[in-house]
């Protein structure tokens, strides 16, 4: 089965004071604030910049080169959860499960360790293909989730992942956008003969094979 | 056609070319630098991984194997052999290599040994490797075919070319038997209904999960024909 990825991009490039407020925004809350809405007015709307087909096979293959965790079958527990979720299982031959409790902290969710590995290897096939760039390290429950090179280039890339909707994905983008901007921020003081582009991508599982990636790119 | 080399040349050539432009090679400097540091981590855990995955390697069946340690003084002999001078600071280095990989170490250790029991009692399907043909008119790559799954259950097939040095894939000397999707790696090579990978660094990959036994045979003997089509030397490279 071969999923639709609708891919939009949005670019951000920091000047002067979006490094100090980079560098303020690690230590307290008032300059966090601030940076966030610097960031937001500062980044470019997404656009789409491409509709790729991704097979089964390719995207099984990206979840075991990037995955951090253990998963198996993570495309199927995901389309499990929108035959759910599109309430199919009310219909005769399913099972009968319900799941609403009367505390409001009681909900079903999909398989999150399922959404984060299809986010992961998402990120990784986006990175190769956009961006020719090759795995140098992928730290193991550390951060950012993998570290890519192409030609003098460093990519350091941070993978989100969500079955709710996009507007709640933009959300995540806006939560931790201001983190990857800290790190490149600090990688980039460190070795400034390298070219270091930190990218976000998010990724809205929107039905069982229609996915919408969010790629921020945050260049000093 | 690229030109494709192992993940740990890789990253032993990005360490020195980092180096190498670097205005400030103070130790200092150099310690700080996050690229360096998830680069030597990731050299060493592929290298415990190689160790532990080895089959001809025989180990005593002791905790006492400390396979970090063997993988710390093997990525030092590579990044020497490499021309890679990082002097006194390989010393430093050790202590957060071991303190982010020590509990790796020793899940890797435990696993290597149900690994060995699992070889002896059948529970895991058999490794197969190719032989290298040097016959200069038919120059190939070894590689490996992995399947991947329990006996009853094949998941997948997956192809690893076994050589340590550059070697070519020309992605065009299939263009007459697969439809090729994508502009960059990785690539999708389809062959009437199978659906290969092909990824950057040689690795082929096809999934066969509910795969009837004629169409499992089918993938098997064309995952392998796709291997020596697309993994070449260059003839001057014929001594390895």
């Amino acid at each position: 089965m071969d999923i639709t990825l609708s891919v939009y991009r949005s670019q951000v490039k920091l000047c002067r004071v979006g490094k100090s407020l980079a560098q303020t925004a690690a230590s307290r809350k008032l300059m966090k604030d601030l940076f966030k809405t610097y960031l937001e007015q500062r980044a470019s709307p997404y656009s789409l910049i491409q509709k790729v087909g991704l097979s089964s096979n390719m995207l099984k293959m990206m979840v075991r080169k990037y995955s951090e965790q253990l998963v198996y079958q993570p495309i199927e527990e995901i389309q499990f959860w929108f035959t759910y979720s599109n309430g199919v299982f009310l219909e005769p031959g399913y099972p009968p499960l319900y799941y609403n409790r009367k505390s409001s902290q009681q909900r079903i969710a999909p398989n999150t360790t399922a959404v984060g590995a299809i986010g992961e290897g998402i990120a990784g096939f986006l990175a190769q293909r956009l961006y020719q760039a090759r795995k140098l390290a992928r730290p193991t429950y550390d951060y950012p989730d993998i570290v890519m090179a192409a030609g003098s280039s460093i990519y350091l890339i941070e993978a989100k992942a969500t079955t709710n909707s996009v507007d709640q994905m933009q959300q995540v983008i806006k939560n931790e956008l201001g983190r990857l901007c800290v790190y490149v921020s600090g990688c980039t003081h460190l070795a400034p003969q390298t070219e270091v582009v930190g990218i976000l991508m998010a990724t809205a599982l929107i039905n069982s094979n229609t996915y919408s990636t969010y790629i921020t790119e945050i260049q000093l | 056609m690229s030109y494709i080399i192992p993940q740990k040349n890789f990253i032993l050539a990005y360490v020195k070319e980092h180096l190498a432009h670097r205005d400030d090679i103070s130790d200092t400097a150099i310690i700080a630098d996050s690229i360096i540091n998830d680069c030597l981590i990731e050299l060493v855990k592929i290298q415990m991984r190689d160790i532990a995955g080895d089959t001809e390697r025989l180990w005593p069946l002791r905790t006492s194997i400390n396979i970090l340690d063997e993988a710390i003084n093997d990525v030092g002999t590579c990044l020497a052999e490499e021309k890679i001078w990082l002097g006194q600071l390989m010393s430093y280095y050790e202590e957060p290599i071991c303190a982010q990989l020590k509990y790796i170490a020793k899940e890797m250790e435990t696993l290597y040994e149900k690994l060995q029991n699992s070889r002896q009692n059948g529970d895991i399907l058999e490794r197969q490797f190719t032989f290298q043909d040097l016959d200069c008119n038919n120059l190939e790559v070894p590689f490996e075919l992995i399947s991947i799954g329990s006996p009853d259950n094949l998941d997948g097939l997956v192809v690893k070319p076994l050589i340590q040095s550059e070697f070519r894939i020309n992605i065009d000397l299939v263009a007459d038997i697969a439809l090729i999707q994508g502009q960059w790696f990785p690539y999708d090579l389809i062959i009437q209904e199978l659906v290969f990978v092909i990824d950057d660094d040689g690795t082929l990959f096809i999934s066969t999960e509910n795969f009837p036994e004629t169409l499992l045979k089918t993938a098997y003997q064309t995952i392998q024909q796709l291997a020596m089509s697309l993994y070449k030397l260059d003839e001057q490279d014929a001594s390895i």
